[in-house]
C-alpha cells in the first residue's frame, strides 16, 4: 500500500476543494483529507462556495455531495459539469452519495474529459481507498463506486457473455469498471501487470469490445457495455 | 263523470234521438211546410253539438267547453217541441226555442279555456242569458200556445192563445232589440280577441271565428231583419242551410280546437325529450331550448329569456346580451320560469297561450325539471370533480410527505451515519499504525456492522422515494430499478422527457410492485417493463413470462396502487392467465 503521506509525483500535495453542506461530514472530510496528506484548497457548504473556491484557488480535485442546498436534488451534477467545462487546467471531480446511480454514472464519464469519480459516502470510511480514488482523479483517471460495478455484473440477463468469463477474468473486469489502472489491478490481485493484460485481452475478445488505449476509455467502455443489453 | 266513457256517449245519443224524435212527432206546424229533409237538417244541426260536446267532454272532463256543447244540443232539441199541439209541451218547447243562442254566445266567448275570462265577457254573457230567461218567462206568462214572433204563418185561432197580446206586442221587439244588440256584442268580443291574437292565437281562434259567425247570422242578422225589415231571414231557404252548415261547423271546428290543445299537451313530453336528447354533454344551448318550446307551444313568434347567473336579478337574451324583460300587454304574455332562487328565465309569448293556462304552466314546469335536474347533474359532477381533485392533492401531499421523510432520512441518520464511519475509518487507520491487531478486528467488525446499517437505511430511505426519481425522472429511477431486479429485466421506456411529478410517482411504484410480484411469485426467467405515452395517455406496464394465473389480489400492495392510479383518474389492471405470464399495467390520463 502506498504511503498516504507520500506528495504527489509532481512534487506537491494535491489540493482540494470540498462543498458538502452537513457540518459533522464536512468538518470530518477536511480533517480525514488532511491527514491523508492532501492539501485543503477551501471547504463550503454549497454550489456557490465551491465555485469562489475553484475561482480563487484552482484545486486540483473538488469533492464534493450531490445533493446540496439549494434544491438538495441533482446540484452536484450540474456543478461537475460546469467545473469541468471550464477553460483553463482540467479539474478532476469526486462526487459523493448516499446513493449511486447508474444514469448519473454514465453522464458523468460519458463526456470525453477525464479526471471524475462517483464514490458512495460509505467510501469515506476507508481512507486508503478514498486517497486512492482521488489521486487517480487527479491525474486524469476514473473512480466508480464498486458497488454499481458489481450491480451491474450481478445483473442477470440471458445468454449472459459474463458467463463466459473466468472468475479471475470478472474480478478485472470489476476493477477495470471501478476505473483502476492494470498496475493497479496487479497491486490488488498479487499478479504481474503482464498477466492482467492478458486478462485484459481475453475479457474484450470475449465481450467483443475493442481494446482502449487509455483507462479512462476503457470504463467507458466496459461501463457501456454491462449497463446496455 | 264517472260513467264508463261508451255508456255516457250512448245515453247521450239516444236521449238527443228520443227529444228529437219526439219533437218532431209532436209538432204539426213548424216542420210541416217543409219537406223532410229540413227535418234531417234540423236534427244533424243538434246532434252535431251533442256529439261533439260528448267527445269533448270525454277527452278534456276539466274543460266546461263539452259540457256547453252539449247544452246547446240538447236545448236545441227541446225547442223543437215547439210545434206541438200538447199544450205543456208546446210551452216547454216554445219557450226553449231560441235558448241555444245565447249558450252559443257563451261558447264564442269561453272558448278554449271554457271560462269567462274578462269583465266584458262575463256581463254580455250574463246579460243575454239573463234576457232570454225574462223572454222565456214572458211567453210562459203571456203566451198560450202561439207568439207573435215566431208564427206569422200560423192559423188564426193560435191567436186566440194570446193572452195579453197588446203587451206581447209591446215586449217582443224590446226583447228581440236587446238580444240583438247583445249577441252583436257577443260577435265584436270575438272579432276583438282575434285581432289582437297573434298568428299562433288566430290559428287557435279559428272555431271562436266561425261560431261567432253562426251569432252572426243566427241572431245578429235574424234580429235586424226582423226588427227592421219586418222579415224572417230564415224565410229564404239558402240562408237557413247556410246557417246550419255553419253551425255544425262551429261544433267540429270547437272540437278539433279542444282535441288540438290536447296534442300541444303531449308536445310538453316532446319539449321534455327535446331537452334531454341528443345534447350528450352540457346544456342545450339556449337557441335550442328556444325553438323547442316555439314548436311545443305552437308559437313561432315565443322569446327566451334566460336568468343571468351573475347576477339573478338581470335577464340575458339567448345570444346572451343583457335586456330588460319586456312588458306585457294584451297581444304578448310574459310568463316566469321557476321562483326565487330557482329562477330560469322566462318566455315572453302570445297571450292566447293564456287561454289554456295549463299548458303553459306544463312547459315551463317542464323546462324547470329539466333545469333542476341539470343543475343536480352539475352539482354531481362538481363533486365528483372535487373528489377527483381531492384525491389528487392527496397524491400530491403523499409524495410531499414522503420527499420529506427520505430528506429526513438523508440529512440526519444517514448522514450521521457515514460520519461515525469516516470516524471509525480514522480510528482503524491509527489502529493498524498502532499495529495493534486486535483493537484493528474488533474496529473492523463495528465497520461491517455500520456498513450493513447505511446500507439498510439507504435501501428502507430509497424504497420511500427515490431522489434519482424525483432529480432525474421516471426512465433513470426506472432503469435503476431493472439494475436491481433479481432477474432479466428489459426496459423500454419512451418518454420525450419529464411527466408531472404525481404520474410519474405513481407509475414508478407500479413498476417497483410488479417487479417485486415478478420476483416473489411469478416463476419467471424474464420480465419487461414498458413505458410509452400515446395519444394524451401514459401507460406503464411490467410483464413476466411466469406461470400466470394470478388474480388482482396478488399482492397486498396492489389494490393501494389501484386507489394511487384511480385517484389520478387512471386504471390499474392485472391480466394473468394461467400459462401466458402476468401484465401489471396502469394508464393514466395526461392533464391537458
Amino acid at each position: 500500500m502506498t504511503d498516504l503521506r507520500l506528495p504527489d509525483p509532481e512534487g506537491r500535495a494535491i489540493r482540494i476543494a470540498i462543498a458538502e453542506d452537513s457540518v459533522l461530514l464536512r468538518e470530518g472530510l477536511v480533517r480525514l483529507l488532511v491527514e491523508a496528506g492532501f492539501e485543503i484548497a477551501g471547504a463550503a457548504t454549497d454550489a456557490a462556495g465551491l465555485e469562489a473556491i475553484v475561482e480563487r484557488a484552482t484545486p486540483d480535485v473538488v469533492v464534493l455531495d450531490i445533493r446540496m442546498p439549494p434544491t438538495h436534488t441533482d446540484e452536484g451534477i450540474r456543478l461537475a459539469s460546469a467545473i469541468r467545462a471550464r477553460p483553463g487546467r482540467r479539474i478532476g471531480v469526486l462526487l459523493l452519495s448516499q446513493y449511486v446511480e447508474a444514469a448519473y454514472a454514465y453522464e458523468l464519464i460519458q463526456s470525453e474529459a477525464a479526471g471524475v469519480g462517483y464514490l458512495l459516502k460509505d467510501r469515506l470510511s476507508d481512507v486508503a481507498e478514498l486517497a486512492d480514488a482521488i489521486r487517480r482523479i487527479a491525474h486524469g483517471g476514473t473512480a466508480i463506486d464498486p458497488s454499481l460495478i458489481a450491480q451491474l455484473l450481478r445483473r442477470r440477463r440471458e445468454r449472459n457473455p459474463l458467463d463466459e468469463l473466468t472468475e479471475r477474468e470478472r474480478e478485472v473486469l470489476g476493477l477495470m469498471g471501478e476505473g483502476r489502472s492494470n498496475q493497479a489491478i496487479a497491486d490488488r490481485l498479487f499478479v504481474t501487470p503482464r498477466t492482467v493484460e492478458t486478462h485484459v485481452a481475453n475479457i474484450f475478445g470475449k465481450l467483443g469490445l475493442e481494446p482502449e488505449p487509455d483507462d479512462h476509455r476503457r470504463v467507458l467502455a466496459v461501463l457501456t457495455w454491462l449497463r446496455g443489453r | 263523470m264517472t260513467l264508463p266513457r261508451p255508456v255516457f256517449f250512448a245515453a247521450l245519443a239516444l236521449v238527443g234521438g228520443t227529444a228529437f224524435a219526439i219533437g218532431a212527432e209532436l209538432q204539426q206546424g213548424g216542420f210541416g211546410n217543409r219537406p223532410p229533409v229540413w227535418l234531417i237538417a234540423d236534427f244533424l244541426g243538434g246532434w252535431t253539438f251533442l256529439l261533439t260536446g260528448s267527445i269533448a267532454w270525454i277527452r278534456r272532463p276539466g274543460n266546461s267547453v263539452g259540457p256547453l256543447l252539449i247544452a246547446i244540443g240538447l236545448t236545441w232539441f227541446v225547442g223543437t217541441w215547439g210545434g206541438s199541439d200538447i199544450d205543456w209541451v208546446f210551452h216547454l218547447g216554445r219557450s226553449f226555442q231560441g235558448f241555444y243562442e245565447p249558450l252559443l254566445g257563451v261558447l264564442v266567448l269561453a272558448y278554449p279555456s271554457g271560462r269567462l275570462a274578462g269583465r266584458p265577457e262575463r256581463l254580455v254573457a250574463g246579460a243575454w242569458i239573463v234576457e232570454q230567461g225574462c223572454w222565456m218567462v214572458a211567453q210562459l206568462v203571456l203566451l198560450r200556445p202561439l207568439s207573435w214572433y215566431a208564427c206569422q204563418t200560423c192559423p188564426d185561432t193560435v191567436e186566440q192563445l194570446i193572452a195579453n197580446r197588446e203587451l206581447l206586442q209591446r215586449i217582443a221587439p224590446i226583447s228581440l232589440a236587446l238580444a240583438t244588440a247583445l249577441a252583436g256584442l257577443v260577435v265584436l268580443l270575438a272579432a276583438r280577441r282575434l285581432l289582437v291574437a297573434g298568428p299562433a292565437g288566430r290559428r287557435r281562434l279559428a272555431p271562436v271565428a266561425i261560431a261567432a259567425l253562426a251569432v252572426l247570422i243566427g241572431t245578429v242578422g235574424a234580429g235586424a231583419y226582423r226588427l227592421l225589415v219586418h222579415r224572417g231571414l230564415f224565410d229564404d231557404p239558402r240562408v237557413t242551410a247556410l246557417y246550419y252548415v255553419v253551425l255544425m261547423l262551429a261544433a267540429v271546428a270547437v272540437l278539433a280546437g279542444l282535441l288540438q290543445d290536447r296534442l300541444a299537451r303531449t308536445a310538453v313530453a316532446e319539449l321534455v325529450i327535446d331537452l334531454r336528447g341528443g345534447s350528450g354533454a352540457g346544456a342545450p344551448d339556449a337557441r335550442r331550448l328556444r325553438d323547442a318550446l316555439s314548436r311545443a307551444l305552437g308559437d313561432p313568434t315565443l322569446e327566451l329569456f334566460l336568468v343571468d347567473r351573475a347576477t339573478p336579478e338581470r335577464f340575458l337574451t339567448i345570444d346572451g346580451q343583457p335586456v330588460e324583460l319586456p312588458q306585457a300587454d294584451a297581444r304578448r304574455a310574459v310568463t316566469r320560469i321557476g321562483e326565487g332562487d330557482d329562477r330560469v328565465g322566462a318566455i315572453v309569448h302570445d297571450a292566447s297561450l293564456l287561454d289554456d293556462p295549463g299548458l303553459v304552466a306544463a312547459v315551463t314546469a317542464a323546462v324547470r325539471l329539466e333545469a333542476d335536474n341539470r343543475q343536480l347533474t352539475a352539482e354531481v359532477d362538481r363533486q365528483m370533480a372535487e373528489l377527483r381533485a381531492s384525491r389528487a392533492r392527496i397524491i400530491t401531499a403523499t409524495d410531499a410527505e414522503r420527499r420529506r421523510v427520505e430528506r429526513d432520512l438523508h440529512d440526519g441518520a444517514q448522514q450521521r451515519l457515514v460520519a461515525l464511519s469516516m470516524e471509525l475509518g480514522r480510528l482503524r487507520a491509527a489502529g493498524e499504525e498502532a499495529r495493534d491487531p486486535a483493537l484493528a478486528a474488533a474496529l473492523g467488525g463495528v465497520a461491517s456492522e455500520l456498513e450493513a446499517a447505511i446500507e439498510e437505511l439507504r435501501e428502507l430511505a430509497r424504497g420511500i422515494l427515490p431522489p434519482i426519481l424525483t432529480d432525474a425522472g421516471l426512465a433513470a429511477a426506472v432503469e435503476s430499478l431493472a439494475l436491481r431486479a433479481p432477474l432479466p429485466v428489459d426496459a423500454e421506456v419512451e418518454l420525450p422527457g419529464r411527466l408531472p411529478r404525481p404520474i410519474e410517482s405513481t407509475l414508478y411504484f407500479v413498476v417497483a410492485e410488479g417487479l417485486a410480484n415478478v420476483a416473489r411469485h411469478a416463476g419467471a426467467t424474464r420480465a419487461t417493463i414498458r413505458i410509452s405515452l400515446a395519444s394524451g395517455t401514459v401507460r406503464a406496464e411490467v410483464a413476466d413470462d411466469g406461470r400466470g394465473g394470478a388474480g388482482a389480489e396478488r399482492g397486498s400492495g396492489i389494490q393501494g396502487l389501484a386507489d394511487r392510479v384511480g385517484a389520478l383518474g387512471g386504471t390499474l389492471r392485472v391480466d394473468s392467465l394461467p400459462g401466458h405470464g402476468t401484465t401489471l399495467s396502469a394508464e393514466l390520463p395526461l392533464p391537458a
